[in-house]
């Protein structure tokens, strides 16, 4: 078996391919950083007794549209990664295209949903909830920008008929950085806009 | 054979959005609507977790690196309720 170009192609004393175990690791790091916020934006907002009157603000339909096509962009990918297990790099090329596309819209809906915020005047400084709703989507939809980026340079390293081993390797780990922003946005969305 | 599995935990997710939503929408407690709605969060995060990252195939070790944080995140965020309880 060829593995020119592979990252990490050999497995580490545990068996697990040192490129896997190390996109594991950083998602553990990435899990401390949004665990620890959203437990502390639970625990003002129980304090606070609700922020019922400034979420009623938050445009929920666009955040459940952005659901939607997250939750279907995690869909795309597994389908990615389905055709990159295939050995089929056109049909990994066009599931990596929609994802990143997905990605795009999730991104401009997040800027619509900003811009009308910041218009009726709700801005980072407004009041703690307002900073905690920035700061939190803020960093997740920045998550996802480096998501599009990663996608981005995958795409063009196939379109440039990059060797299929250096690559494919990469879309498994793009795969689940992926899947855990939008696994992110599965508690940010009810925590923030519903309840 | 992967293909149909995939598609069949999308439409699971989405069911469980929709499910999410509707309870918000219906006359019952808010914290029976709040619990609900992580109900279902967790329910989404685990399917996209066990199906779409493929942890069900995943040796032990990465359920390791992966439980650590958790439980320190929620070590940490019981750790301030009692402050919460105090002032409260």
């Amino acid at each position: 078996m060829s593995a020119i170009g592979v990252v990490a192609p050999r497995g580490t004393a545990s068996g697990i391919p040192s490129g896997k175990l190390a996109i594991w690791w950083f998602l553990a790091s990435e899990t401390m950083t949004f665990g620890g916020l959203l437990g502390v934006f639970v625990l003002f907002r129980y304090a606070a007794g609700g922020w019922h009157e400034p979420a009623a603000h938050l445009h929920v339909w666009l955040a459940a549209t952005n659901t939607l096509v997250l939750l279907t962009s995690s869909y795309t990918m597994v389908r990615a990664h389905a055709a990159e297990t295939a050995e089929d790099r056109r049909a990994t090329q066009r599931w990596l295209f929609v994802t990143m596309g997905l990605g795009l819209a999730f991104l401009a809906i997040k800027a619509v949903e900003y811009a009308s915020e910041w218009r009726a005047g709700f801005t980072p400084r407004s009041s703690l909830f307002w900073g905690f709703y920035y700061g939190l989507t803020g960093l997740h939809a920045a998550h996802v920008l480096g998501g599009v980026i990663a996608l981005v340079a995958l795409g063009i390293a196939l379109a440039r008929g990059r060797a299929w081993g250096a690559v494919r390797q990469r879309v498994e780990y793009v795969g689940l950085y992926w899947h855990f922003v939008d696994i992110v946005w599965i508690f940010l969305f009810p925590l923030v806009y519903l309840s | 054979m992967a293909g149909p599995t995939h598609t069949t935990v999308w439409y699971w997710l989405l069911a469980l959005l929709g499910a999410g939503l509707l309870a918000t929408l219906a006359p019952i407690g808010r914290s029976l609507v709040i619990a609900a709605l992580l109900g279902a969060a967790v329910a989404k995060a685990v399917l996209v977790a066990r199906h779409y990252m493929h942890l069900k195939h995943e040796p032990v070790l990465i359920y390791a690196i992966i439980a650590a944080p958790l439980l320190l995140v929620v070590c940490l965020a019981l750790a301030l309720v009692p402050d919460l309880v105090w002032r409260h």
